[in-house]
């Protein structure tokens, strides 16, 4: 469902709606957090989940109950602006460090 | 062709203490949660605790002699035991747990890696076979986060639980079921407060008894611990699985530590895993840290749920932090007397 979401507020919307069963007509980008019953785990979730889509580092302490989609979404174009030429799951692998793989 | 040995998973067993506690059970019933608000965060509905008096090591040892049986009873000449909860702060607890076993003089010794801590000492154990050094080796992770648990802190009480798992590695051949293919470890101690005891320990001795029960017991903070979670295990896997050359969806059985089931979702569906290839018991069994691999994987031996062969992938991450993962194949386990 990844690549055909033209912004970060849509992919956002469109998660939310998938993850948690929710009409997307009523994820407007003013909706918070709060206000669609989501719990602190269920930011976090999507937090990693759009870290890992946009190969972005999103920094989840940052979350809050009274944070809009919008808002949210602005966190995303803000980090991919930033986003370095490496991308965040290559940054991730480069600090794994294998033990032992059979040859 | 290369003729150095790998190792090979022959044995296997667990143990899980016999008082269950459910969610609405005491002391969880006079927490400030319910059923309902546990389940949906964590996906437990129960969790096994120790009686008073019962240690790790008696767990260890019992898991430990289950799957020695399996194995046909080796010789085993190196015992790993991974804990969080050793029966004391010193001596290590694998040396008694040895000596309980009748095997004598061998070497012994504890691996402190938290939730991770039988990925590190499966890797251990891999590592003296691989090198010659130990033909069997006995890899033991148990725990008692009861008697850390404060029993009034709903972030802790709810999720953490007792139990052991072992395994016997031997060494074989990679063509073998149960083979070990390949295992990768990783830490970050810049986030070393995700799960910490602050006192009992030479940062905070407290000789002189100021520390609360909470200071004494496991502290997590929770939402912290759920993100780094889910990024180093699905790195972890990725990377690890682009090491062995394994398309995700050839793996057929995939364990993660059971933290969480939340935690646990999220990994597979960001690494790929197909549905049918998860397996847990966090339900029934809690969050029993380093135990947790192991005893997911006893009950499918026991079940006999997963074909000898199949492409497995074990994936943890604990306090420390510490992260690991185990491509291995599936073994072939056989009953002895």
């Amino acid at each position: 469902m990844t690549d055909s979401f033209t912004t970060p507020l849509s992919y956002i919307q469109n998660y939310l709606a998938a993850a948690h069963d929710l009409p997307l007509a009523d994820l407007s980008g003013t909706r918070t957090f709060e206000s669609l019953d989501l719990d602190s785990i269920a930011q976090v979730e999507m937090f990693v989940t759009i870290s890992d889509h946009y190969r972005i580092h999103l920094d989840d302490s940052l979350a809050s109950a009274d944070m809009t989609l919008s808002q949210t979404a602005e966190m995303v174009e803000q980090a991919l602006r930033e986003r370095p030429a490496t991308s965040h799951r290559d940054s991730a692998a480069e600090t794994h460090a294998p033990a032992a793989v059979r040859p | 062709m290369s003729h150095r040995p790998v190792s090979v998973i022959s044995g296997v067993g667990s143990c899980l203490p016999g008082r269950v506690i459910g969610n609405r059970d005491e002391p969880l019933a006079s927490l400030d949660t319910t059923d309902e608000w546990i389940r949906s965060r964590t996906g437990i509905e129960s969790r096994r605790w120790v009686e008073p008096g019962t240690s790790t090591g008696d767990l260890a040892v019992d898991a430990a002699r289950s799957a020695l049986r399996r194995a046909g009873r080796p010789v085993v000449d190196l015992v790993v035991l991974a804990t969080t909860t050793p029966d004391h702060h010193s001596p290590a607890t694998a040396p008694a747990v040895a000596a309980r076993l009748g095997l004598g003089t061998v070497p012994a010794f504890d691996v402190s890696a938290a939730c991770s801590g039988f990925t590190y000492a499966l890797a251990a154990g891999d590592a003296w076979v691989r090198a010659g050094t130990a033909q069997c080796v006995l890899v033991v992770a148990a725990e008692t986060l009861s008697t850390i648990t404060d029993p009034s802190d709903r972030g802790t009480a709810v999720v953490f639980a007792d139990g052991a798992g072992a395994v016997v590695l031997r060494a074989g051949s990679s063509h073998e079921p149960g083979a070990i293919v390949a295992t990768s470890l990783g830490s970050d101690g810049t986030q070393d407060d995700l799960a910490v005891v602050r006192a009992g320990g030479s940062r905070w001795p407290d000789h002189a008894g100021e520390s609360s029960l909470a200071d004494r017991c496991l502290r997590m903070r929770g939402p912290q611990m759920f993100s780094h979670a889910v990024r180093r295990m699905t790195a972890s896997s990725r990377a690890l699985l682009e090491e062995v050359g394994w398309p995700v969806d050839s793996v057929g059985a995939f364990i993660g530590h059971q933290a969480n089931q939340r935690i646990l979702d999220k990994v597979a569906d960001l690494v790929g895993v197909r549905a049918e290839a998860r397996f847990g018991n966090i339900r029934e069994v809690g969050n029993t840290s380093s135990a947790s691999i192991p005893l997911v994987m006893d009950d499918l031996v026991a079940r006999q749920a997963v074909t000898p062969g199949t492409r497995t992938l074990f994936t943890a991450f604990g306090g420390g932090a510490t992260w690991g993962s185990v491509a291995l194949s599936w073994p072939l386990i056989k009953e002895h007397e």
